[in-house]
């Protein structure tokens, strides 16, 4: 196991042990990775800053679960991402129904057109944010830890047990309806400025 | 578009198609207008993921955290010691066993002995000098105040020996810090 910072194994043994200031190093070496994670998956920085510290509070109480055979990371954000694929799908449960993660993705991805104007002048940063708001819980969070934490596909069949090929289909298949979702964003980015230019 | 090459699409930016299969979809774009398309999209989509901005939490968010865990923590009452826990038991089973030899007459103490282990004989012997008092104390109390008074000194001693139990246990009382707190703000 490749410790992330100096000392990494010890500190997290410390802490499992009850020793609050090695907790306290492990909050701040890995608050940014929580908090991003937690920031792409919900959309909202209040809402990510909520889910970070939920994240650092269960892993405290759960700490002596943690195997110190893996890494310390990908352990702390299944935290977060189980968090807060339970927080969107009880968004999901207030907003319409709908029976499963594909037509969750379709009706995003058709929804698209209507979104409001603003999106068109957006940096890149609101543009990950937008494809990322077109996805299920499910397959945002395996894009999330794929993409922006550079986990393996292996990693995070652990962490959301699920199966290796069912996180490479997850995968695939969040990619797809994002370029569905960025094809339509071109195209109305096509036709509005057609317009201007008249 | 071609299914097949839509699924090496997927492996390539997966970084796992072999370099063949690669330079097989590379030739296949520039002769399928369809499949060009998806794969503009498909890598932008990848290429603005990567590339993603990172942001830190609003400052202070460790000391939010600990002090969090720190509350929860002061509000959290302590468990029950186990070892406490048994002495007392042990302890209210010997005074009211000697007492109950002291005060029935019917039973004979010696025959008792006689059929307790090797190691409660032993531990009997230990207090004797106790079960002498308590022996006294009890005929005193049965030829006074009679068969209740008994029950009512057995009672407050089974309560007070419970009551010592509680406190020695730490019930309702919040843990005591066993390590430094220093690095909080």
């Amino acid at each position: 196991m490749e410790p992330t910072f100096p000392d990494e194994a010890r500190i997290i043994e410390q802490a499992r042990r009850g020793d609050t200031g090695a907790f306290e190093r492990l909050v701040e070496q890995y608050q940014i990775s929580v908090f991003n994670v937690a920031r792409r998956l919900l959309g909202d920085d209040g809402e990510a800053e909520d889910a970070a510290q939920e994240t650092f509070m269960r892993a405290y109480r759960q700490l002596r679960t943690y195997d110190p055979h893996r890494r310390f990371e990908p352990w702390l954000l299944s935290i977060t991402s189980h968090y807060c694929i339970d927080r969107l799908r009880r968004r999901r449960f207030a907003g319409p129904s709908l029976d499963d993660d594909e037509r969750w993705d379709e009706q995003w991805a058709a929804a698209l057109p209507e979104v409001d104007e603003r999106l068109l002048a957006d940096e890149r940063a609101a543009d990950a944010r937008r494809l990322l708001d077109a996805l299920s819980p499910g397959h945002r969070a395996v894009v999330v830890l794929k993409y922006w934490r550079d986990l393996s596909v292996e990693e995070i069949a652990h962490m959301t047990g699920d199966s290796v090929s069912n996180v490479k289909v997850k995968l695939h298949r969040a990619r797809q309806a994002m370029a569905k979702s960025w094809h339509t964003h071109e195209q109305l980015t096509a036709v509005k400025e057609q317009y201007h230019a008249r | 578009m071609h299914a097949d090459m839509l699924a090496l699409m997927h492996e390539t930016l997966d970084g796992t198609a072999h370099p063949a299969r690669a330079a097989q979809l590379s030739a296949h774009l520039g002769t399928c207008a369809d499949c060009a398309a998806a794969w503009r999209a498909l890598s932008t989509v990848h290429h603005v993921m990567l590339t993603a901005e990172t942001v830190a939490p609003a400052p202070g968010f460790t000391s939010r955290v600990m002090a969090r865990i720190e509350s929860e923590r002061a509000a959290k009452p302590a468990r029950a010691r186990p070892m406490q826990l048994m002495a007392a038991a042990v302890l209210t089973a010997l005074v009211l066993g000697i007492a109950a030899l002291q005060v029935w007459p019917n039973v004979d103490a010696g025959d008792v002995v006689a059929a307790t282990p090797a190691f409660l004989v032993t531990l009997v012997q230990t207090v004797s000098t106790w079960q002498v008092l308590l022996g006294t104390f009890t005929r005193t109390l049965l030829a006074v105040g009679g068969a209740t008074a008994v029950d009512i000194v057995l009672a407050v001693t089974l309560v007070l020996v419970g009551a010592w139990a509680w406190l020695m246990a730490g019930a309702g009382r919040a843990i005591p810090r066993p390590f430094s707190l220093g690095g909080l703000q």
